[in-house]
């Protein structure tokens, strides 16, 4: 029987929401992430949280929980959120520090 | 960078990243924790600035970006800590476990952590302190590579 810890899931997919969040890939760049990338980036990702295996005490489940819903949120956050994300760490930077 | 680099690395990070977010939230069973997570999270990032460069990496955390998260960060640990105090009289106090058995259950249940060891706000301190560890050291990263190396060349200043 396969159970469900919602701590780990939930915490996980936040933290991966907000990683995921500023994840944008500019118009200039050979990057391009299709839905076969992401696809192949979720089979990565679950082969890792098998072999890495659950937590002790996480009885019952197969994969790494926090590993898998981290992946999810990074992809969600990405096609949600990604878009709005500012790279302007390199001019602030140097207006504080010069 | 080599174009292998370029097309390895972007996938290898988010791998990492993950293995960052699953190291915070085991750190109240297994060795690591905040810090430890925090750290190979902003490892990630830093793989992905090393090899793209700062201006075109994929992954941007910007100042105030940063800025909120390292503020959220310390600022929910210190709610914590005032919630212990409120509640129970001791800063910091586990009110999801609550040991001593002074506070009334609700409040116990409101700051369960649930998974099957049922460890308080132990995995919530964990999270908080990933958020500021990340983002602190990213930011120390983006700072160092952001900076101009001056020269004194022949009685001028030059930048290079």
């Amino acid at each position: 029987m396969v159970y469900f810890y919602a701590g780990p899931t939930i915490l996980g997919f936040l933290l991966g929401l907000i990683l995921g969040s500023r994840v944008k890939i500019s118009s200039e760049s050979k990057l391009n992430l299709t839905l076969g990338s992401f696809i192949v980036l979720l089979i990565a990702a679950s082969v890792i949280a098998y072999l890495e295996g659950p937590f002790p005490y996480y009885t019952g489940l197969p994969l790494a929980p926090g590993f898998i819903s981290g992946i999810l949120g990074i992809i969600i956050g990405k096609e949600t959120l990604g878009r709005f994300a500012k790279d302007d760490h390199i001019e602030s930077n140097h207006e504080d520090n010069i | 960078m080599s174009t292998i680099l370029k097309i390895f690395v972007f996938p290898a990070a988010l791998i990492i990243m993950c293995l960052g977010i699953d190291t915070i939230l085991g750190g109240h069973i297994t060795p690591g924790g905040g810090f430890q997570g925090g750290a190979i999270i902003a490892g990630g990032f830093i793989f992905c600035v090393m090899v793209y460069g700062l201006k075109d990496t994929p992954i941007k955390f910007s100042k105030e970006f940063i800025v909120g998260l390292e503020s959220a960060g310390a600022l929910i640990y210190v709610f914590l800590g005032l919630a212990g105090l409120i509640f129970s009289g001791y800063y910091l106090y586990n009110l999801g476990v609550d040991l001593y058995h002074i506070i009334p259950p609700v409040i116990k249940n409101i700051f369960d952590y649930p998974d099957p060891l049922h460890a308080g706000i132990i995995p919530y301190l964990n999270f908080v302190v990933g958020l500021e560890v990340f983002g602190s050291l990213s930011a120390v990263v983006i700072a160092f590579l952001g900076f101009k190396k001056e020269v004194f060349v022949e009685g001028e200043d030059e930048e290079i």
